[in-house]
């Protein structure tokens, strides 16, 4: 079974599709608002891996935990500079604006950092698992994610703000009804939102051979896009097993494509990942999951 | 006075939908508000619980001028709402909608006691209490409304017409708690079935185009022409 490593390798590189989806279907959840500026957070968490491991030595973990604080100061700033003043002006306002801010961000790093590719190496060995050979590093971005998607859900379901997070989700008026200060669990969403993208930013770099430059965020606002939608926008654990399904349906056409020889098989790969997203839409509309 | 309105203007945009809204709701009363669809009925509850913002007048709690507070602290101070179409979280369990309904700090600390209440008052709730809110009857959807808004132990509660789109019988049935929830509490209820609403109230209110018009006890308002030819169909 030749296909068993790029299944296996799916799961991982979709683990962490998955984390950096995380953010984006919770900040749509409580606030109704496509954070269209995604990728631009992804980029900079990038940038946090990339500066913290070459400037300070400080390996992607421990950049991952200060892109989570970063990133969660940046996404309470927006909340305050963008999304609540224009909350009555209605959601494209918001929406033109989130575009408009992820540009800025984008060319703001470019004046900054250059517009060229850079990337790093972190290695720590690897192993040998079921034909694929893994890199540790790698694994090591998967089940960081696997334990951030756990624990969201954990503190959702568990906690007395998590649970004013899911109240807000499922009616927001009727949160404001039984004494829930709906503003503030926007505030708090919107930066727990933004922090986990960039934390996801910083694992990323470990999966990307070509390295990371300030317009890399596209992309990845495009595929999180898709794997929210697939999972249905605004659950947490079904964003991550869609991220899941998203790296393995895409490693796994991969291989599909590469056997049979035509067309190139990695655009290929990110096609088939669309019809899948099709056909999930046309016959589960809402998506695999819900909150 | 449980709950006292003064004056209260407000709506939305620059559409004015209240011009001077007065009324009283003494302690331990059922008070009613009454009047056709868009009167202005269940924009009074939404200025009051402070979530449409008011334009002038006061609101007051228990003699505490909170008209600037906003609806989550209103809450924490003894006002709930049963708001129209219920808005209950569809997703969570009956139990789950309920301990929604005891967020506040205030009312957290006597949770147990407080569910133990709900449940005696409506055993349908009990019974159901696994069940996602979203897949039960409207009766008891309207039930769970009712009952997650008395956690929070409020002292005074305003439903937002809870008759809409019941069986007779168990409006009835409905009415009847309310009624029984004087002896805890003061309501305000918003109300399109005039009959069923005077029958159950101390007081009432009819208000048209934003203004009160008439007000007086039930069988007075019974017994007046405008009433009866408007909304009694007699």
């Amino acid at each position: 079974m030749e296909v068993i490593p790029y299944f296996l390798s799916g799961l991982i590189i979709g683990s962490v599709y998955g984390l950096i989806t995380l953010g984006l279907s919770l900040i749509f959840g409580v606030l109704r608002v496509a954070n269209v500026a995604h990728g631009s957070f992804v980029m900079i968490g990038a940038y946090v891996a990339f500066f913290g491991f070459t400037l300070w030595g400080a390996p992607p973990p421990a950049a991952g935990i200060g892109a989570l604080a970063l990133g969660a100061g940046l996404g309470a700033l927006v909340y305050y500079v963008v999304v609540k003043p224009l909350m009555k002006a209605g959601e494209l306002n918001i929406l033109v604006a989130l575009f408009a801010l992820g540009l800025l961000i984008a060319e703001a790093a470019r004046m900054a950092w250059g517009p060229d590719f850079r990337g790093y190496t972190w290695s720590i060995g690897s192993v040998s698992l079921g034909g694929l050979v893994l890199e540790l590093s790698k694994a090591l971005g998967a089940l960081t994610a696997l334990a951030t998607a756990v624990g969201l859900e954990v503190f959702l379901r568990r906690t007395y703000f998590g649970r004013a997070v899911r109240a807000v989700v499922q009616d927001p008026v009727g949160a404001q009804v039984v004494g829930i200060d709906v503003e503030r669990v926007f505030l708090l969403s919107t930066a727990m939102g933004v922090g986990i993208t960039t934390m996801g930013g910083v694992m990323l770099t470990l999966f990307i051979p070509v390295g990371i430059n300030p317009y890399m965020g596209g992309i990845y606002t495009l595929i999180s896009f898709v794997i929210a939608v697939m999972g249905g926008l605004g659950s947490i654990m079904g964003a991550y097993m869609a991220g899941l399904l998203f790296g393995v349906f895409q490693s796994v056409g991969y291989y599909v494509f590469s056997l049979m020889g035509f067309a190139q098989p990695f655009e290929m790969a990110l096609f088939l990942a669309f019809v899948l997203l099709l056909l999930i839409l046309l016959f589960k509309p809402t998506g695999l999951f819900r909150l | 006075m449980a709950l006292s309105v003064q004056n209260l203007s407000s709506g939305y945009g620059r559409l004015q939908v209240l011009f001077g809204i007065s009324l009283e709701v003494p302690d331990k009363s059922v008070i009613s508000l009454l009047g056709p669809n868009g009167a202005g009925k269940s924009t009074t509850l939404w200025t009051v619980m402070g979530v449409v913002r008011p334009w002038e007048g006061m609101v007051l709690l228990g003699g505490t001028d909170v008209t600037k507070v906003p609806p989550h602290k209103k809450v924490e101070l003894g006002l709930a709402l049963v708001p129209e179409g219920r808005r209950l979280f569809p997703e969570m369990t009956v139990e789950e909608n309920l301990l929604m309904g005891a967020f506040t700090k205030r009312a957290r600390d006597k949770m147990q006691d407080t569910l133990e209440f709900v449940y005696a008052l409506f055993p349908r709730l009990k019974e159901r209490r696994r069940q996602k809110a979203g897949t039960m009857s409207g009766g008891e959807q309207q039930m769970l409304a009712i009952a997650r808004a008395l956690m929070s132990r409020p002292r005074v509660l305003l439903v937002d017409e809870p008759s809409a789109g019941l069986a007779p019988k168990v409006v009835s049935d409905l009415f009847q708690t309310v009624k029984r929830l004087k002896e805890e509490m003061s309501v305000l209820l918003v109300e399109q079935n005039v009959a069923a609403a005077l029958e159950i109230s101390d007081y009432a209110y009819v208000i048209e185009n934003g203004r009160i018009i008439l007000q007086g006890k039930p069988e007075e308002l019974a017994a007046n022409e405008h009433v009866k030819k408007a909304y009694l169909g007699v």
